[in-house]
């Protein structure tokens, strides 16, 4: 009853693609291509760009920023290089500075120490002087003697 | 399945892109002649054809052997395509219009004129039969597909299948004699 039109639509079994388009479109599935075909999960690999970036994210995400919400200032600021480094050299500085002060101090104190002992031409230290005074010292004492002797001895004459 | 087609295939699922292009080689031309026959346009049918092929490379770790060859879930993702391509594109393309050198190479020398004539004329007229008609009477008459393997590309039970291919052939019967009559 229908094979007339059975056999007809088996003549349309010539119909066939282009060979441009076969081939254009096996070559979607050479390996060149098939990464941006495939999207089938890829084992994980740490070599793999995309995998390790997203675990050195995830690292940093686990491990810096916890370690940095809750370590205390002190530490943070312990942390600060430029001013461990500022410190350290403001320190031998410092030292330097106070054994300069101590050196000045104890310059001076011997300096005067010394000049003092070597003056000879200190008025305490003139023996001419010291010669002279005593002198004066003997004259008013002996004329205090005298007077004093001299007014004892008429009390008892007397 | 064959035993070699599910060696290809099990391959093609651990992303051996040489045992999928063997698959290619082995049904593009039929998956390419079904979405033809359905969308009557060259450029559309390579597009369409194309994305089935792109879609079954995507998605073959989802692919199931159910002891049906892998050209039946080729079909099933061809059938959706080409109702997809008439969901978005409204516009049609009589086949008729189509220049015969976009027709392939069924024009060997040996073909008479009043066969070039009655190839063209099932064209057309199979294109006015309802989807699951042309997807039937593409299937097994043109690809000489089992019943039992068209059930399984449309989803359908046996004799879901045989009903349509008995109303199929009865309606294009139908639209040939009219036509033969006018």
């Amino acid at each position: 009853m229908h094979e007339h039109i059975i056999k007809q639509l088996k003549s349309l079994q010539t119909i066939e693609p282009d060979n441009g388009f076969v081939f254009r479109t096996r070559n979607l599935f050479v390996p060149a291509t098939i990464a941006t075909v495939n999207i089938s999960p890829r084992p994980f690999s740490i070599f793999n760009w995309q995998y390790a970036s997203a675990f050195a994210l995830v690292l940093i995400s686990v491990i810096v920023i916890p370690f940095f919400m809750f370590t205390p200032e002190e530490t943070l600021a312990s942390l600060d290089t430029q001013a461990l480094t500022s410190e350290i050299h403001s320190l031998p500085i410092n030292v330097q500075l106070e054994e300069l002060k101590y050196n000045e101090t104890a310059q001076e104190t011997i300096t005067t120490a010394v000049s003092e002992a070597s003056n000879t031409d200190t008025n305490h230290l003139n023996t001419s002087l010291i010669r002279r005074e005593g002198e004066i010292i003997n004259a008013i004492n002996e004329e205090e003697v005298e007077t004093n002797v001299d007014d004892l001895l008429n009390q008892v004459i007397q | 399945m064959r035993s070699e087609e599910e060696i290809l295939v099990n391959k093609a699922k651990n992303s051996d892109h040489a045992a999928f292009q063997a698959l290619y080689d082995l049904y593009v031309t039929q998956i390419y002649r079904f979405v033809f026959l359905k969308v009557g346009q060259k450029q559309d049918a390579e597009d369409i054809t194309q994305h089935v092929f792109v879609s079954a490379w995507e998605n073959m770790n989802s692919y199931e052997h159910r002891g049906f060859p892998f050209s039946s879930w080729l079909y099933r993702i061809a059938s959706n395509a080409t109702v997809d391509h008439f969901r978005t594109h409204r516009h049609t393309v009589d086949i008729e219009t189509v220049p015969e050198e976009y027709l392939g190479n069924e024009n060997d020398e040996e073909a008479t004129i009043d066969v070039a004539l009655g190839i063209e004329t099932i064209k057309v007229k199979l294109k006015e039969l309802e989807p699951d008609q042309q997807n039937v009477l593409i299937m097994k008459f043109v690809e000489d597909k089992s019943n039992k393997e068209i059930a399984e590309a449309l989803q359908k039970t046996e004799g879901a299948i045989r009903v349509i291919q008995h109303r199929a052939l009865k309606q294009l019967k139908t639209l040939i004699d009219a036509r033969t009559h006018n």
